[in-house]
Formats: structure tokens, sequence, C-alpha cells
């Protein structure tokens, strides 16, 4: 049976998102495929504004990590399907640009980095996350390879602290740095240490990697506040 | 129960201040407040002064034994000048938090811990990093045991941290916590259990609230020792109590002394009692 595409189904499909139901998620995007649904529309309308919503709620602490992650996970599910058939009208997702993010060589913490790559995505980013324990050359290919605008590294050790610096020095030897933006982050990141190994912004928390990105890259909005 | 006092740790915000402006009153305060809560040993981070951690460390020692002299203090840094500066300044037996199963930290750090002889703190990771995998994690903590005991470490002076992660990430996160220290308690009846608690709470609201349940859990699984703010008044409360109930407390003895100095009056409005 053809469902009716109107708001009230692009609205289900958003709070499929924010209850983290995937199953949900998936049989409305296949529903609303059959029935003709524009993807491009049913990602931004729906899915989008799901995750956005999410975000906000996760920045005010009226949501919680594991809900984060839910939700997370069912935007990736539905996304995966949908951007499969914007792919092959030949058109293009919407993003402020595109973000390779990843835990310094050294660190196995994923959580944080996963929190904020979750929040940069839910606010428009495309995000390229790479996991842990990331050497510098990894990082290097990775920006290639995603033609990325912006390099975020993170760490919540102090030994891995300096390799920070040595991939923005790699950057530089490769002739790169001029055309990526670093972000950087973690309980040790200080902006004095982020000064001193020439990084573009800390984020100190996810809501403020959004701000501090949206400053680097141009993107002007209204800022989600805590509280 | 060993309760080592976490709040004098550098990368605490007010703690890298008063430890770059070497302001003495504020670290003392934090120390004798820990101390008089009940603090075994008084942990000491210099992490976040980098080049200046061994200096650091000496310092806070030597301030911190004049004040209160038989304060002993967990030193806590991964680099090895530092550790030794904190050897060397401090009086009496120290911990050090910590070691781990890493070819590089074994090699820097094992011979400091055969010419000083403190008690240690074995963390259950190695070259691999850490892992989710129960298995994995005991071995690790069979393997420090055995190491530690090879260069000359009693086993009651062995104290192995099973790392806990957060059950927000990870569903069966405190069962595989419990179930090492339950394993590795029964392999090893006199080495001593630790742990850094709040990890478990990582991302969840009423961190407090889960923290104090855990702690108490795990206990029950042989938990002897653990790495917190003994300020928190509930949470040494809640210790005390399961203290009792696991027959560690003769004739309720701890439990009834920490009742009568007011220790269990959790009440915010006291005059009800």
């Amino acid at each position: 049976m053809a469902i009716e595409i109107d708001e009230a189904y692009f609205d289900a499909l958003a709070e499929t998102v924010i209850d983290g139901e995937d199953e949900e998620c998936v049989k409305l995007v296949n529903d609303g495929l059959a029935a003709g649904v524009d993807p491009l529309e049913a990602v931004e309308k729906g899915l989008a504004k799901g995750i956005n919503q999410v975000g906000v709620d996760f920045g005010a602490g009226v949501i919680f990590l594991p809900e984060l992650a839910m939700a997370a996970d069912t935007m990736k599910t539905g996304a995966a399907i949908l951007d499969e058939k914007i792919r092959e009208s030949g058109s293009r997702r919407m993003s402020h640009g595109t973000i390779v993010i990843g835990t310094i060589k050294g660190d196995i913490h994923d959580i944080g980095k996963s929190v904020v790559a979750a929040v940069l995505q839910a606010n428009g980013y495309n995000v390229v996350d790479i996991g842990i324990d990331v050497d510098i050359d990894t990082f290097i290919q990775a920006l290639k390879d995603n033609e990325a605008d912006v390099l975020g590294m993170s760490t919540l050790l102090t030994l891995p602290l300096m390799t920070m610096g040595e991939v923005i020095d790699k950057l530089k030897e490769v002739g790169m740095r001029d055309k990526i933006k670093v972000i950087v982050g973690g309980c040790p990141v200080t902006q004095e240490f982020a000064d001193e190994i020439g990084a573009d912004a800390v984020g100190f928390d996810a809501q403020d990697a959004v701000v501090k990105l949206d400053g680097l890259m141009g993107v002007n909005r209204v800022h989600a506040t805590a509280g | 129960m060993i309760i080592v006092g976490e709040r004098i740790n550098s990368t605490r915000k007010p703690i890298t201040k008063a430890m770059q402006e070497r302001d003495s009153e504020f670290v003392l305060n934090e120390a004798r407040r820990q101390w008089e809560a009940g603090s075994t040993y008084l942990d000491v981070n210099t992490a976040m002064m980098r080049a200046g951690e061994p200096d650091t460390m000496t310092w806070a020692i030597e301030l911190i034994q004049a004040e209160i002299p038989q304060a002993l203090i967990a030193i806590d840094s991964a680099n090895p000048a530092a550790i030794e500066a904190g050897f060397k300044a401090h009086k009496g037996r120290a911990l050090l938090n910590s070691i781990n199963m890493e070819r590089k930290r074994v090699q820097s750090i094992m011979p400091l811990v055969g010419e000083y002889r403190p008690r240690v703190v074995g963390l259950t990771i190695d070259d691999d990093g850490v892992t989710q995998d129960e298995e994995k994690r005991f071995g690790l903590g069979v393997q420090l045991v055995e190491l530690l005991g090879e260069n000359g470490v009693d086993q009651d002076d062995i104290f192995i941290d099973p790392l806990i992660f957060p059950v927000s990430a990870e569903l069966q996160a405190g069962n595989v916590s419990l179930n090492i220290m339950g394993r590795l308690k029964q392999a090893y009846a006199d080495v001593h259990l630790v742990c850094g608690l709040s990890n478990i709470s990582f991302g969840l609201p009423e961190r407090k609230l889960i923290n104090q349940v855990y702690m108490v859990m795990a206990m029950a699984r042989g938990l002897d020792g653990a790495i917190i703010d003994p300020l928190d008044k509930r949470l040494m409360a809640n210790i005390a109590t399961a203290r009792t109930l696991l027959g560690q407390d003769k004739a309720c003895r701890e439990f009834l002394k920490t009742y009568r100095s007011g220790g269990l009056n959790l009440d915010p409005n006291p005059a009800k009692q």
C-alpha cells in the first residue's frame, strides 16, 4: 500500500532517528521510496531534521550518550539507503564541509570522538570517522581520499598530544596546510596547547566543536545553548 | 578498604594552575581535607606539567609530607623521571600509580620498582592498547602479578586495576570488569584490586549514583581499593556500609564509629534525624 508523502511522513521519519528505531526507519525509508519520495528531501526534511534535534538535545543535557549513539546509528542506516539513490540520480547531499576525524596514535579512546562525530554529522557536516590509534600517514591519506576540508584530532591522554603537532607539521610538509582547517579536542587539550602546535581551534565539547567549526567554515546559524 | 584520594590531579584545571603557580596553600588544603576524610594514599598526578613533571612531583610530595607527616602518596605519572623524583622525595612506602604491560613502560619503570620497593598499581593494558575482552584483561592481570612477583614485589603490595568502561557505550562493560575482579581474587587471594570508578558512568546523568552502586557491586567481587574523591560523603558511607555487610568489620565497629561521627548522616536536612 502506497503511503502519502507529506509533512507527517517526514516528521515520522525524523522521529525514528530521535527514538533510535532502526527497523522502523528502514521501513519508512523503503515505503517512502516506493511511493516516490525524493531521496534528497527524505534526508534533509526527515533524517537530518531528526539528528539535528538529537544534537541540540544532547548539547542541552536533555538526552544522553546511549540515546545519541542509537540515533546516530539509525541516521546512518537510513542515510545509507537514501545516499545510494541520491548517487544513482547523480545529485549530492548538501554539507557544510567534510571532516576527517580520529583519535591520535597512542590512544584508543573511542567514545568522546564518536560523540563529536555524531554531533557534527547532526549539524550538517559530512563526517569521515577513521577510528582510534590513527597514525600520521593514515590521517594525511584519509584527508586526500575524502577531499576533506577539516582535520579533527582527539586524545584523552597526555603522551600522544605531541603527535597531533606532528600531523600538522606533516600537513605543511606535503603542502596541504592551507587547504585544511585543523580542530583538536580531548580533556588534556588547552587553547595554549592548540596555539603551540598551530591548530586552528579547540572543541572543548561536542557542541563547542560545532560552534568553532562553523566559525572556521563560515557557517552562519543560531547555535543551541545548553540549559 | 584502601582509599586513594584522587583530587590532586593535574588534569583538573584548578590543580593545573596551583601546580604551575606553586600554590602551596591550595594543594595543602586538598591534601588535608582528603586525608581527614579517610584516604589511605593521596594521589599526586603531574602529567599536565609535561617537562616540569619531575620538579612538580618533588615539590608536591615534600610539601604534603611536611604538613601531614604520616600521609603516604600515590605517585601518579607515566614519566620515569617524575616517578623517580617522587620516590626520592617520598618518606615511607609510596604507591606507584601505575605500571602496565606495555613493553616500554615495563622497561623504563620496573627497574625503579626494584630499587625503591613501592607498592604498585598494575593496569591491564599492553602494547595492543585497552581491550573490552574479559579473557585478555584477566590474562594481563595474571601477567602483571607474575612479572611484579619476579621483580620482588609481594602479592600484598600489588593492586590490579581491571579497567572500567562506560556502560553507556558497551552493554556488558560493568559485568566484564566485575568478572575479571572475581577471577583475579580467586587466583590470588592476597593481591588487591583497585579501580578508578567514575568511567563506569560516563555519558549518563546522576553519575554519582551509578558510581556508588557499582562500587558496592565491585566490593562484593573482591574490590578492596578505590581511586575516588573521599570528600564524596555518600560514596564513603556506601563503602563503610558495604564493608560491614561483607564481613570485613568486626562487631560492626567501623560502621558504628562512622555512624557516631556523623559520616552516615546523608540527610540534606540534618534537623530531621
